[in-house]
């Protein structure tokens, strides 16, 4: 199998505290892994490494080789940029209260227009709503693109963050989740889990690394620990719980 | 901007406030042109003053039991006043008086008030006319016996005065001092060099500047602060999506400077016309013009440290 990430040997150092050491694994095409461990191991850090994000402080070593773009610790600034549009993201914390007036067009439209070039319109970006995440029962969308995010819950922050991402990005080879699940309820868990079913589904090329200490999402194919001793597989098929409800053979909840 | 752009501006004014009267004085001092004033027996009949040892004050009203407190000196009858001395009067009347600026400006005087004056020799109050407003005079070296005076008051010639009272001259000049020693029927004394009075002004004045640039300084830098607080996270949002960094930067310039120095635009002349209502000095337009571009230069260091931790 073609291997989409290579991680070898990649230890970070974060000021003068060592947080991974001698890690190495690979995801290849098609695969959804599952990145395990506990609170404060670095799993978060690790996924910003490979996008060279939050780099004050902190010191990498090994390489991070994704397809198409080679070691990213060795690109300059812009082919960092031009790697970073080419891959879907979905970062752990939303920040969308600090950004005053922004709406979800600017939200969802800047997501996919480093790669694809273009804005979309107010009627694109709702189209775009609909066509990803259903309807309330009175028909209401959960949230459309003049709506501002500063005034979202939580959940609805954590769901417009996923959304932009996937819905902008369904072609990318590699998509990289980081909690998606925070601070979300029972039906938008649900809708979460099946906004990425769906995207590895229309895109079975895409390889996925995900965070979540929810487990339950059935189209994780893979599980890797990270432990103070490095990074280890997980035996046996992942488990999905079914706290949430009951998904269909596809992998879908209803 | 419109907080930061008050907030300059009441620095300004507040530094106005503080040190106006000083920056007056220096700009006085710098368009004045004699080397220095000196204490003599007589008039050497041109930029020189009668100075009285006798009590002469003036009130602003007959009944006022209170003294106007002010430097007081005579214009001789036959003396020539040029340009030489900034604050020079033109040849006032007998009952016509001349006031310092900043007298005028404390107590509401405009020309044509009246101050009241006990005359020393005939025993009567007289009626002086306040003919002239005078820039704002130095009264830290030249007239040391008052360190607290308000002002000066230019006295017209007064011919009872000059005969009866007892009284030395105060002569403005560039001549060298061994010449008007020669010249003069006694020794000058009290000299004071225009350099040193100018020299204790800016002493004086210096700490404050200090402070009030300092204060400019940190509320420019507060601005780039605020500004970059706003937009960081949504930068950082781009920057994680891939945008080009040049581009990014750009705007992020763009943004920042939009806030900051249409602010700065906007306080400098603001406080032009608050030091223009309140007496201009060409100092004070130096000071402001000096605190913009510390502003403008502020602005741009903190924008390119802030640029920096953003993209970090």
């Amino acid at each position: 199998m073609d291997s989409v990430l290579s991680i070898r040997d990649v230890s970070i150092q974060i000021r003068n505290q060592q947080l991974l050491q001698n890690i190495s694994f690979d995801i290849g095409e098609g695969e959804v892994v599952l990145l395990s461990g506990a609170n404060g191991i670095g799993k978060s850090s690790l996924l910003k490494s490979i996008l060279r994000l939050d780099n004050e402080g902190k010191t990498i070593n090994g390489e991070i080789i994704v397809r198409g773009f080679g070691d990213i610790l060795k690109l300059n600034s812009a082919e960092i940029q031009k790697f970073r549009s080419r891959i879907a993201y979905v970062q752990q914390r939303d920040e969308y209260a600090e950004m005053g007036n922004i709406q979800v067009k600017d939200i969802i439209s800047e997501s996919g227009q480093p790669s694809s070039g273009k804005m979309l319109s107010t009627s694109e970006v709702n189209d775009l709503i609909d066509e990803w995440i259903p309807r309330h029962h009175d028909n209401r969308r959960i949230f459309d693109a003049k709506s501002k995010p500063a005034k979202f819950s939580g959940g609805e922050q954590r769901l417009l963050s996923v959304l932009s991402v996937i819905a902008t990005r369904p072609n990318a080879e590699l998509l990289i989740v980081d909690e998606p699940l925070n601070n979300l309820d029972f039906i938008n868990a649900r809708n979460i889990s099946n906004l990425i079913n769906r995207v590895i589904r229309d895109n079975p090329q895409m390889a996925v690394l995900m965070i979540s200490h929810c487990r339950i999402f059935p189209f994780i194919t893979r599980e890797i620990k990270l432990t103070p001793g490095g990074i280890e597989e997980v035996p046996g098929p992942y488990t999905c719980h079914s706290c949430f409800g009951e998904h269909d053979d596809e992998g879908f909840y209803k | 901007m419109l907080f930061f752009a008050l907030a300059l501006v009441f620095i300004g004014v507040l530094a106005i406030l503080s040190i106006g009267k000083n920056l007056a004085q220096i700009s006085s001092l710098l368009r004045s042109d004699y080397e220095y004033s000196v204490t003599m027996r007589d008039p050497i009949l041109q930029d020189d003053y009668y100075q009285f040892e006798a009590g002469i004050s003036y009130s602003l009203s007959r009944e006022s039991q209170t003294s106007l407190n002010a430097e007081i000196l005579m214009q001789t009858g036959d003396s020539l006043y040029t340009t030489s001395v900034d604050w020079n009067a033109e040849q006032l009347s007998k009952y016509g008086v001349a006031i310092s600026d900043g007298m005028a400006r404390r107590y509401g005087l405009k020309l044509g008030d009246l101050l009241y004056s006990k005359h020393i020799v005939d025993g009567t109050i007289h009626e002086y006319t306040i003919e002239q407003i005078l820039p704002e005079v130095s009264n830290i070296k030249s007239f040391a016996r008052n360190s607290f005076s308000e002002g000066l008051i230019i006295m017209g010639y007064d011919d009872q005065y000059a005969e009866n009272i007892v009284h030395t001259t105060r002569v403005y000049t560039k001549t060298p001092i061994d010449q008007l020693s020669s010249s003069a029927s006694d020794m000058p004394v009290n000299i004071v060099y225009r350099t040193d009075e100018i020299a204790v002004v800016v002493r004086t004045l210096t700490p404050y500047l200090l402070a009030f640039l300092l204060l400019s300084i940190m509320a420019s830098y507060g601005a780039v602060y605020f500004t970059n607080r706003e937009v960081r996270h949504n930068m950082k949002r781009l920057i994680m999506l891939g945008f080009d960094k040049e581009s990014l930067d750009s705007s992020y310039f763009t943004r920042i400077y939009s806030v900051c120095l249409p602010a700065i635009a906007v306080a400098f002349l603001l406080s032009i016309i608050a030091a223009f209502i309140s007496g201009f000095s060409f100092m004070e337009g130096i000071y402001f013009l000096i605190a913009a571009v510390i502003e403008i230069v502020t602005v741009f260091i903190a924008v390119n440290g802030c640029r920096k931790r953003l993209w970090r």
